[in-house]
């Protein structure tokens, strides 16, 4: 016996009763929203740990924990990205910083600069090769009776008069000093257009090549909280609040990047709050809008929207019962049930509108409403709750939680339509007046011509669905988690710009060894491989040929002298007249001199402009142009000076000799080395990301590290995401075939979600958009809506033997358009996020919605038979 | 008494030890007690060039005699072997053992030649020596003045390191100018550009020029003197 009666009166008298005892209804109702309130504000907490995202019981994600645990100094760092113009300026902002940061023991665990380490300090020359040291010397050679002159008298006016000195030794201009005329020329210029730039002393004396832009970088480890939504918070707020107190801003030079995991992750959130806080807002009215649009009746309108509000209240409470917290994902689950549950509401009130207009009084009309919808909108509930519930059992954790939060919100939705609805028409509705000129025809007859041209259709459907399905190959998973954020955000330009700029140690694999011996085998094997930049470990810290380097070093400490080896620079006080005179001497000389070899025409041109400059001001005014010139000259001497005689002192060292804050970035406590491998390429090409972790595995299987973890992520997600697929699919058509029990029910409905999907994964692929960590979300969504609307269509086809256009004329096809274009306004705006992942993922819902509707709108019809069933609606 | 015994018999195997390990710097630093400092003291080594040049300087008008009268007090003070190696820098690795015998003798008689040419014409003028100060790396840092009849002074620091069993000069530093490094700079942008030989006739024509009482090229050796 069939087992539809049964169930069609059951859901009439529940609809029916809920009606009746609409007072206790809503009391019940009200309270128990309430609570669940309660308990949502009290109890659900947020953990957004993006690693947490999938399964601890993975094998990479093992590694990673064991990785975690030998290093943790390593791991949820923020990455401080410190650039200047001139070498000096760079680390004076980058040593503030650390020591600023440092000094806030309860936001960071430890700050880490390397530059800071008086190791460094003083070995700094052992860590050159021999030849760089070689040439180094020979600069420091040249360079030594500049800086002999100097140190006697390190102000404005000992400057030019040792520039003056030097001049005077030769008519042609010596050609280690072609770059002080250079760094001359480059510094007053700049100080006269009111510019900041200081001149590197060092730069100018190591000779290093000349670079725009000198960077220096700080790794700061952030204590996280990850009770807050946002658990580097703190942290980033504190790093900018030092940042803009320090001056480390663009006004005087510096310019600071904030990168990392952390500071990654916490623009994500901001970006995607930002996105999502507007995307809500706009979702509310654009589906109070579409509603409005559809019911034409303020009253239902409100109806629904307290009906979403209660639904959207109670799944936040069983969200907090069921798992007490919510992901980065599982976030969406709001979306969802705006998406989603509103479609029972629309349903079921037009429905009711269209039997009312039938002339039926309220409370037949709901029973009947009751009875009509409920077999269908529960047959949705279950296949669209299979759809997520198919994540349950997979390895990517934030999309089950989602599965099983949303699952059972479709149940809730459904609970509600029945029970919260009946009620609040009661208490609210009285007899709506069809105000719709359908609504307002008697309900449609069926009609004798079928869908015109079903065949032609099927056909037309059938091609496209080969070749979407031909398409399918080529669909792409891009795995690179930065592409979901925006590139806009400081964190994401940084890191972009470190990478572009071959600093790929910031997304190196790591791997670890269990004796020193194996960790330089590891590293000599992973050297030899083609996508492998070099490979770095602890005694890569001691450099070879310290013998002849220190030798190196000990002849030049006789070469240079003691003073330049051991002195600190003294200046003497000047009046502002015998400045302006060695000033205007310089000059002179360079207008005698008949050499216009390099910056000298320009030195001498600036030195007009700067001399007129300061004969034109007050003598005030004069002795601050003065100072503000000798800032910008001299400023960074001393500091040079101090580094060069820091670093004359080296001595042998040996790895026991290495600070403990360096090693331990390399030993662990419990004896494991790491072997760090840069990428020989960018590997933010997801073909370049493959060949290198492919080859990485290949010497180190459980190697880890951002690429690896990045391209295992992929690979567990898109795992999870064939066997949910799989489970869902094979879930939906038990559950339809149980219900349906016919062969050609079963494919009329599962024929728009075949063809909408694959026309979505077609189109995906057309558009060049690849499926990513965000977007894939979409796939079960598309699933659900396509299952309800091939039901309601299917059903209401059953009740009235209505076919073709006839079918879409009704409330059903009326409601079928209805909830999609709302839930098209739900998740259709998400595509204008400035989240590069919530936009992608709006972008593919968009698509895949669209194109389900017109799978079921168009294709749908023409399968369905058009004669009508016996026992056909009583009530007509 | 026992406990004294082997007290003392430990006292004996200390001794014992501290010979067989340490025996050389036990010898040393006997010689230290009996003579403060190794002899001749860094002072002495700078002043005895001071002596040299102010007697050759006094003493004679032709530079031939005065050449000759320094000749054997630049050859003992100054550690003329390692100064050339240090001038010829990162350069005179890739010399073979003859050149290098070859640089060092010319490089000699170019420091003999600048001494003899530059101090000639004798006003009054007196050394003074005003301190002298350890280094770091076992060097000695020795810090004088010229001075003038007029009382103007120049100061001359000497750079010394011990080497042959005594402290000899390696680097003078004129007001604050380094030797060395001038040296240095000059010899090697000459080697890269045209090679050893074209270093070695350039010096043996800064010493012809310098016999000939010819003003010595514009950026020679002790640049400080050339601006008494």
């Amino acid at each position: 016996m069939n087992a539809r009666p049964v169930l069609e009166r059951a859901f009439g008298r529940w609809a029916l009763n809920a009606y009746d005892h609409a007072g206790w209804t809503l009391v019940a109702v009200v309270l128990l929203t309430l609570l669940s309130l309660l308990a949502t504000v009290r109890n659900l907490g947020v953990n957004a740990d993006t690693a947490d995202l999938l399964s601890p019981d993975l094998p990479f994600r093992k590694t990673v924990a064991q990785f975690q645990t030998a290093f943790p100094d390593l791991d949820d760092n923020i990455l401080l990205v410190v650039q200047a113009p001139t070498p000096e300026q760079a680390e004076k902002a980058a040593e503030a910083l650390s020591n600023r940061l440092a000094g806030e023991g309860s936001l960071f665990r430890s700050v880490y600069y390397p530059g800071n380490l008086p190791f460094f300090e003083r070995n700094g020359l052992i860590y050159r090769d021999v030849e760089s040291l070689r040439s180094l010397s020979n600069r420091l050679s040249e360079a030594q009776p500049l800086l002999a002159l100097l140190l006697a008298d390190a102000s404005l006016t000992g400057l030019f008069r040792t520039v003056d000195e030097v001049l005077s030794r030769d008519n042609a201009l010596p050609p280690e000093l072609d770059r002080l005329i250079e760094e001359l020329n480059a510094t007053l210029e700049a100080g006269l257009l009111e510019q900041r730039r200081a001149l590197s002393w060092r730069a100018l004396i190591t000779g290093d090549s000349k670079r725009d832009s000198y960077r220096q970088l700080v790794v700061a480890r952030p204590v996280l909280d990850y009770g807050r939504v946002d658990a580097g918070a703190p942290a980033i707020e504190a790093i900018e609040r030092a940042i803009d107190e320090l001056g480390l801003t663009p006004e005087f030079g510096v310019e600071v990047g904030i990168t990392g995991k952390v500071a990654l992750v916490h623009d994500e959130l901001q970006t995607v709050m930002q996105g999502a806080q507007f995307a809500g807002a706009i979702a509310l009215l654009l589906v109070a809008i579409v509603l409005y649009a559809g019911l034409r009746s303020t009253r239902l309108v409100a109806i629904t929207m307290l009906t979403l509000f209660v639904g959207l209240s109670l799944t936040a409470g069983f969200a907090t019962v069921a798992i007490g917290h919510l992901n980065l994902i599982s976030v969406a689950f709001a979306v969802l049930y705006v998406g989603l549950g509103v479609d029972y509401v629309i349903h079921f009130l037009l429905r009711y509108r269209e039997l009312q207009a039938g002339a039926n009084e309220p409370p037949e009309a709901l029973r009947l409403t009751g009875r009509d919808m409920g077999p269908s909108l529960g047959l949705c509930a279950v296949s669209t709750a299979i759809g997520f519930y198919a994540f349950v059992p997979t390895a990517f954790v934030g999309v089950s939680e989602l599965g099983i939060i949303a699952g059972t919100s479709m149940f809730i939705s459904l609970v509600l339509s029945f029970t919260l609805l009946p009620a609040l028409l009661r208490v609210f509705g009285g007899r709506l007046r069809a105000t719709t000129r359908t609504s307002a025809k008697p309900p449609v007859k069926p009609s004798t011509s079928s869908w015109p041209h079903a065949r032609a259709v099927v056909l037309v459907a059938f091609l496209f669905a080969s070749l979407a399905v031909a398409s399918l190959p080529y669909v792409r998973f891009d795995a690179n988690p930065l592409n979901l954020r925006d590139p806009q955000s400081l964190s994401v330009s940084t890191l972009n710009r470190l990478l572009s700029d071959g600093e790929t140690r910031t997304w190196s694999a790591v791997a670890l060894a269990g004796s020193l011996d194996e960790a330089r085998q590891v590293a000599s094997r992973f050297d030899r491989l083609d996508v492998v930049d070099h490979a770095m470990w602890v005694l890569d810290l001691v450099p070879a040929d310290q013998t002849e380097k220190l030798s190196l070093i000990e002849d030049l400490q006789l070469i240079l002298g003691p003073e330049i080896v051991f002195a600190a620079p003294s200046a003497t006080d000047h009046p502002p007249e015998q400045a302006i005179a060695a000033i205007a001497s310089v000059r002179d000389r360079l207008a005698q001199s008949r050499t216009d070899a390099g910056s000298v025409p320009a030195l001498r041109e600036t030195l007009d402009a700067l001399l007129a400059k300061l004969e034109a001001g007050s003598p005030a005014h004069r002795a601050q142009a003065l100072e503000a010139v000798e800032t910008a000259l001299l400023e960074n001497f001393s500091y040079a000076i101090e580094q060069i005689q820091q670093a004359l002192r080296a001595e042998p060292f040996e790895l026991a000799d290495l600070p403990e804050s360096l090693t331990k970035r390399w030993v662990s406590d419990n004896g494991l080395y790491l072997v760090e491998v840069s990428p020989g390429e960018d590997i933010r090409e997801p073909d370049a990301l493959h060949r290198f972790v492919t080859a990485v595995q290949s010497v180190v299987p459980d190697a880890t590290g951002p690429p690896v973890l990045y391209s295992e992520s992929a690979r567990a997600i898109s795992s999870a995401f064939r066997q949910a697929l799989a489970l869902a699919v094979g879930g939906i058509c038990v559950v339809l075939a149980l219900t349906l029990r016919r062969v050609r029910l079963v494919t009329a409905v599962l024929t728009p979600l075949v063809l909408g999907g694959s026309l979505t994964a077609a189109a995906m692929v057309v558009l060049g958009i690849p499926f990513n960590f965000a977007n894939v979300i979409a796939l079960p969504l598309v699933l659900g809506i396509s299952v309800d609307n091939g039901v309601h269509m299917m059903h209401r086809n059953q009740i009235e033997g209505l076919g073709g256009a006839d079918l879409l004329r009704t409330s059903t096809g009326k409601a079928v358009f209805l909830s999609t274009v709302t839930t098209l306004c739900s998740f259709g705006n998400l595509s204008f996020s400035p989240h590069p992942g919530t936009a992608s993922m709006g972008q593919v819902l968009t698509i895949g919605i669209v194109l389900t509707l017109v799978s079921t709108v168009l294709v749908l019809p023409a399968l369905l038979p058009s004669q009508s069933r016996s026992g056909s609606l009583a009530g007509q | 008494m026992p406990g004294m015994r082997i007290e003392s018999a430990l006292v004996g195997l200390g001794l014992v030890c501290a010979l067989a390990v340490g025996w050389p710097s036990i010898i040393r630093a006997a010689e230290a007690a009996s003579n403060p400092l190794p002899d001749p003291l860094p002072v002495a080594v700078v002043e005895s060039l001071h002596e040299g040049i102010i007697k050759a300087w006094r003493s004679y008008a032709g530079f031939e005699d005065r050449y000759r009268s320094l000749e054997p007090v630049v050859g003992s003070v100054f550690d003329l072997q390692a100064m050339s190696s240090l001038v010829l820098g990162p350069a005179g690795t890739k010399l073979d053992q003859a050149q290098r015998r070859r640089f060092t003798d010319t490089f000699r008689r170019l420091t003999v030649s600048t001494y003899a040419s530059r101090f000639s014409g004798y006003k009054g003028e007196r050394f003074e020596t005003r301190e002298q100060r350890d280094l770091p790396g076992g060097q000695q840092f020795v810090r004088t003045d010229l001075v003038k009849q007029n009382g103007e002074q120049v100061r001359l620091d000497y750079l010394l390191h011990w080497r042959n069993e005594r402290w000899q000069i390696v680097n003078v530093i004129a007001k604050g100018v380094s030797d060395l490094a001038i040296k240095r700079s000059e010899y090697g942008r000459v080697m890269r550009g045209d090679g050893f030989e074209a270093l070695i006739e350039r010096l043996e024509r800064q010493i012809r020029d310098m016999a000939d009482g010819k003003e010595a090229s514009r950026r020679p050796a002790l640049d400080g003197y050339a601006r008494l």
